[in-house]
């Protein structure tokens, strides 16, 4: 048995000055609501405090990477409670917030909102020949970060390198409720406009990445890999924008305590204090995407994708939600942008003939095989699901690696299912911290909302 | 102060225990010691205070601790707000040398007014020989290791019932600390391992002394445990270099003593089971080729230390095992102001 004594910080600044009587404090983030959370729970309201006000929020453990700042916001709507406990609630958004307020009100060219290319300093409307008004989803998400005022760090922000938009500009707009009608110059609000982080997730839809390995011999397919660029709030207000999606390859991720780095590892009997996982089923073997529709007269782009894994077969179960948008332009990932329009959309379903390198020199604009191969390694699966609960003091996030392991020794790397069965790599998807004053003693504890499977990668992908 | 008394008011025949250096005894029975759900021993029962200063005492050094055991007890968290609250507790007739945190403390009202000790105007008085307050106490034992082996004692021994320090000074008004333990920062490491041919080369001369330059020395590295137990508050130190079978390790930690006088001193050794280590505290041999395994071992060095200066931990550990090798040490001190 080890015995960890451990000192925990914990302090709650609104406007700068210290709030002293919080009673605890939650901070929550999470990949499907990017913006981060938080709830102080005090006893008396600070006479200073008022919505829109920043609220920082420190905690930690001593040993640990100790009272670090966990959330970085404004606060709003504090709740009053007045029964045989007086506390006042006081909630904490997140700096992604700023995104979410900020709808578009600006038409600068009359096409019904802000294009790319308005967004990235160009004059005038982009050319798909010079690509000129285009720009990658990161240089538009950075714009569009840096116009609602939102702290980041540019180099947080990651794409697939792709230009936005290739052709037709019209599902590129950041709408501003005004008509598409550029001839209209007396331009009224019609709607009312789009948010920022509306206007980024609609790119996180389609940034999509996908690599495999193919045999030149036999085309058989493994290893592969990929998922979509999503942008997502962390620790201190860090905005990010990163590939998500599949079974984790990456590192496991680490901090720093003291002077040691830690892989986040989390162990049953060892620093799991609760934990819950489900081995699920696959969602479906078929994914068909579709994408915009050219007005040629035969249907939008698309790409039809069929595999199979052990448990389905080969019968085909389609992806009840695909990730359709008139912002994917293509069907393939590599005809002719100019001539193969008509070609490209009945080159479907040519499983391993794509290398990691094709996506390399991947045509500009997104097409619906990348989005299709990539949205399969999320349906095809055994979904590995749960939660788990630690007392460890590392400095987690969403979005990143860990490995969560029933028997893990340190040595040599070896580690065994255990109880949950689980013993593999798991992304991070939702991250709760919570402290709090129980009887005059701290809690500390951070919960972790967990995804990850898949197929084994030496698992040839079905012809 | 009488001949019969330890401090002003603490009948020496009556004391059996002290926590922080304050001296209590026990209700008749003495404390329950035993291990909870919460995977810590506990001393839990009813202590007798003599002083009310002592009992302002012990209400400063209650501490509310939040106790997390996971699994089946393989790690135990013990988070509390502040600074460390762990304090030396001496229970005579149990293992010398723990620290423990005064987790709950409650004194008991009733028994002191039901005492009826008044003087004639009817004033409640306290009295030397039955103390002062009943309380409910409840230690949680935060290093319970250290000297659990009995290997090396400890100079807090019994002496006539009272608790006296090695040095000679009571342990009263003393400061408990660990000036120096296991680590990768503070630690020098030099590996005599050739590997080819497998054999080790020999240390330089006197370079188990304060007086030897090992500034070329590497810093200490992490060993691999293969999951055995280290002291809570140091790592399990080797060299970067990794583990062979018959390598040898040598290692130093230098650091310094605040003025003072040292009553009490004891370096806290374990090591791995396949770990053979000889000890020299400032050039003093104390432990030759000894394997302390867990739960340790205590060695007395408080005779061998050096208050206000310089002092050396110097350790020349082998390894009989290519995997697993690792040592583990902390040096827990009490030094009077």
């Amino acid at each position: 048995m080890t015995i960890y004594r451990r000192t925990i910080g914990f302090q709650v600044q609104i406007d700068g000055q210290v709030i002293p009587d919080a009673i605890s404090a939650t901070c929550s983030f999470s990949m499907d609501d990017p913006v981060a959370k938080a709830e102080v729970v005090c006893r008396t309201y600070p006479s200073w405090a008022e919505n829109n006000k920043s609220l920082v929020i420190a905690m930690g453990a001593t040993p640990g990477v100790g009272p670090i700042i966990r959330f970085s916001g404004v606060m709003r709507a504090p709740t009053f409670t007045a029964q045989t406990g007086r506390k006042v609630t006081i909630t904490g958004l997140g700096e992604l917030n700023k995104a979410a307020e900020y709808i578009n009100t600006e038409d600068i060219q009359g096409f019904g909102g802000l294009l790319p290319g308005d967004l990235l300093g160009h004059s005038g409307p982009n050319d798909p020949l010079t690509f000129q008004g285009s720009g990658t989803a990161g240089q538009i998400i950075t714009a569009v970060l840096l116009k609602v005022g939102c702290r980041f760090n540019a180099s947080d922000i990651l794409d697939t390198g792709r230009l936005y938009p290739w052709a037709i500009p019209d599902h590129f707009i950041w709408q501003a409720g005004t008509p598409s009608d550029w001839n209209n110059m007396d331009q009224i609000y019609q709607d009312a406009g789009q948010s920022a982080l509306d206007y980024i997730q609609s790119f996180n839809r389609i940034e999509a990445e996908y690599q495999e390995d193919v045999d030149p011999v036999t085309k058989v397919v493994t290893n592969p890999r990929g998922g979509f660029y999503k942008i997502g709030e962390s620790l201190g207000g860090q905005i990010f924008c990163i590939r998500v999606g599949g079974r984790p390859r990456s590192q496991v991720d680490t901090s720093v305590v003291g002077l040691n780095t830690v892989p986040h590892v989390f162990v049953e009997g060892v620093n799991i204090t609760d934990g819950r996982m489900t081995r699920g089923y696959p969602i479906a073997n078929t994914v068909l995407v579709k994408g915009n529709d050219q007005a040629f007269g035969d249907g939008p782009e698309f790409y039809y994708l069929h595999n199979s894994n052990p448990l389905m077969g080969d019968v085909r179960y389609n992806d009840p939600q695909p990730p359709n948008s008139p912002m994917i332009d293509h069907s393939t990932v590599n005809p002719d942008p100019l001539t193969s329009l008509e070609t490209d959309r009945h080159n479907k379903a040519l499983r391993g003939l794509h290398g990691a390198s094709d996506y390399a020199t991947a045509q500009q604009g997104m097409d619906c095989e990348t989005v299709a191969k990539a949205r399969m390694l999320e349906v095809n699966r055994v979904p590995v699901t749960g939660s788990i609960t630690t007392v460890e003091d590392w400095k987690l996030g969403i979005a990143q690696t860990c490995l969560v392991a029933g028997a893990y020794d340190p040595a040599t790397g070896n580690s065994q299912p255990g109880r949950m069965n689980t013993n593999e790599k798991l992304w991070v998807t939702a991250l709760s911290i919570e402290c709090a004053d129980q009887n005059g003693a701290p809690v500390f504890k951070q919960t972790l909302t967990l995804i990850g499977g898949g197929w084994p990668d030496d698992m040839p992908v079905g012809a | 102060m009488t001949n019969g008394e330890l401090q002003p008011g603490v009948p020496i025949a009556l004391v059996t225990s002290s926590f922080n250096g304050i001296p209590f005894s026990w209700e008749p029975g003495g404390p329950k010691y035993e291990k909870q759900a919460d995977g810590l021993e506990h001393f839990t029962g009813t202590a007798v205070l003599y002083r009310n200063s002592d009992v302002d005492s012990f209400i400063t050094l209650y501490k509310p601790v939040t106790i997390t055991t996971v699994g089946e007890g393989l790690n135990v968290y013990i988070d509390y707000w502040g600074p460390d609250p762990s304090r030396p507790l001496v229970v005579l007739g149990t293992p010398m040398g723990q620290n423990a945190i005064l987790v709950s403390f409650k004194r008991d009202e009733d028994w002191f007014r039901n005492q009826q000790f008044r003087d004639q105007q009817g004033n409640l008085v306290s009295t030397q020989i039955v103390g002062i307050a009943r309380c409910a106490v409840d230690f949680i034992i935060t290093d319970n290791v250290a000297g659990a082996a009995g290997g090396g004692g400890s100079n807090m021994s019994s002496s006539g019932g009272g608790i006296q320090g090695g040095g000679g000074g009571t342990v009263v008004g003393t400061q408990s600390f660990t000036p120096a333990a296991s680590d990768t920062s503070n630690v020098q490491a030099l590996d005599l391992w050739l590997g080819d041919p497998p054999e080790n080369i020999a240390p330089d001369t006197g370079w188990e002394t304060l007086d030897y330059d090992s500034s070329w020395w590497q810093a200490a590295g992490l060993g691999p445990t293969a999951g055995g137990d280290y002291f809570s508050g140091s790592q399990p130190i080797w060299t970067w270099d990794g583990v062979a079978d018959g390598q040898q390790v040598l290692f130093r930690h230098e650091f310094g003593l605040p003025a003072g006088t040292i009553s009490h001193a004891e370096l806290d050794l374990l090591v791995a089971s396949t770990v053979q280590i000889s000890v020299w505290v400032n050039g003093a041999q104390v432990m030759d080729s000894n394997s302390p395994g867990s739960p340790g071992w205590a060695v007395d060095v408080a005779g061998n230390l050096t208050a206000n200066g310089a002092n050396l931990i110097a350790i020349m550990a082998t390894s009989s095992d290519g995997n697993t090798a690792y040592v583990s040490y902390k040096l827990v001190m009490v030094m009077t102001g």
